[in-house]
């Protein structure tokens, strides 16, 4: 029958040879930490690869590095980590994208608001002057009004069903969707911080 | 998740703090970091001493690691410097393999049989041991088990590798593969002072 505790020093074994997907390293990962036998484990087994591989060495400083660490203060590292960096650089990277094409979309829908409002009245005094009546559809409303484009022939009508232009929802949409993160750009203290640190030897 | 970014969230754990995920790190490398440094420096105490500085520094300068580089690299170059500096500082000259060794050279570094014999005579002692417990117990395994060990930990192949190779399911390498080395371990634990008996 196989036991509680060969199952976990199963997922030990996994874990060392990089076979265990994030979530259960990562749980695995703290058993090693808070559990002695687990972290023997971890020892003999690391002990096991490197006779495997003929290491002609056979030292053990883990007891002595971990006594000269008593003494050092916690680390606590004033940088989020570069994937988290990247993520937020990411973010704000697709945040002023899509910035900037909801304004320009924007843009162009009000001017071509204008123009199609510049248009409907000139077609409204046009008509009037002729005598005509207003054109079916009640209230001018520009959104689903279908004017007939300036630069274009009478006979071929533009479509400018905007407020139906899957387009433009889909981007504005998104624009909403984009949440900006307070931070995100890296300072250069940074980049230059991990070279310093081996150079620094 | 691969080894490197294994080695990456016990990086991050000893970043926020936890000593404990630098104690992992240090098993999983000393031996290899150890082994390399004796390509530079002859006295097996000196190597020892080194590896152990390696170590302290690598731990003092983690925050400022971003894992742009493997944090097995990034030790190995601490190290070399470390050993470089250690022989300026002790007048000696720089054997011509330090200062040709680079990044690349310390990310390839498998050179255990081009080593010269680094133990003390103590350590040497408990190297043959381990090594000859192990080979025994290695003989001793069942010929699946044996393989599958091997091409893990020898040649470093990946569980579907070896899968492929054996011609069984992922699974089945799992489970070879955990068996063996408590078939190993076992044999092992009396030699390294951890008993078994008091674990569930």
């Amino acid at each position: 029958m196989v036991t509680r505790g060969e199952i976990v020093r199963n997922k030990v074994s996994e874990l060392m040879d990089g076979e265990l997907d994030g979530t259960h390293a990562a749980k695995i990962i703290n058993a090693v930490k808070t559990d002695n036998d687990l972290f023997s484990d971890w020892k003999i087994y690391h002990a096991i690869g490197d006779s495997l591989r003929q290491s002609a060495v056979n030292i053990d400083i883990s007891e002595q590095v971990r006594n000269q660490l008593a003494d050092e203060p916690l680390l606590l590292s004033p940088y989020p980590h570069k994937t988290h960096q990247n993520r937020k650089q990411k973010l704000l990277g697709l945040s002023v994208a899509a910035s900037v094409a909801a304004l320009s979309i924007g843009w162009l829908i009000s001017q071509s608001m204008e123009q199609h409002e510049t248009t409907l009245k000139e077609i409204y005094v046009a008509e009037k002057n002729n005598g005509k009546t207003a054109p079916v559809g009640g209230p001018r409303s520009l959104m689903t009004f279908q004017p007939v484009s300036a630069y274009s022939s009478p006979s071929m009508p533009v479509n400018t069903h905007y407020n139906n232009d899957p387009l433009i929802y889909r981007d504005l949409t998104y624009e909403r969707s984009v949440r900006y993160p307070a931070t995100g750009i890296s300072s250069p203290a940074e980049v230059v911080g991990e070279q310093s640190a081996a150079s620094a030897e | 998740m691969s080894d490197r970014e294994i080695d990456q969230q016990l990086v991050e754990q000893v970043q926020r703090g936890d000593k404990r995920a630098f104690d992992l790190l240090v098993i999983k490398y000393q031996r290899r970091l150890a082994r390399l440094l004796s390509r530079f420096i002859r006295d097996p105490a000196e190597v020892e001493d080194i590896t152990q500085e390696t170590f302290i520094k690598a731990y003092r300068a983690l925050p400022s690691f971003r894992g742009d580089s493997a944090f097995y690299t990034w030790l190995y170059r601490i190290g070399v410097n470390t050993a470089k500096n250690f022989l300026v500082s002790q007048g000696r000259k720089l054997p011509a393999t330090v200062n040709g060794f680079g990044t690349e050279e310390a990310e390839n570094f498998e050179g255990a049989d081009q080593l010269r014999e680094v133990n003390t005579p103590e350590s040497e002692l408990m190297g043959k041991q381990v090594a000859q417990t192990v080979n025994q117990a290695l003989e001793a395994l069942p010929e699946e088990l044996r393989t599958a060990i091997i091409l893990r930990e020898i040649e470093g192949l990946s569980y579907e590798e070896i899968a492929d190779i054996m011609n069984c399911p992922i699974g089945t390498v799992r489970s070879r593969i955990f068996r063996a080395r408590e078939a190993v371990a076992d044999k092992l634990r009396p030699l390294l002072g951890t008993d078994k008996s008091k674990r569930w």
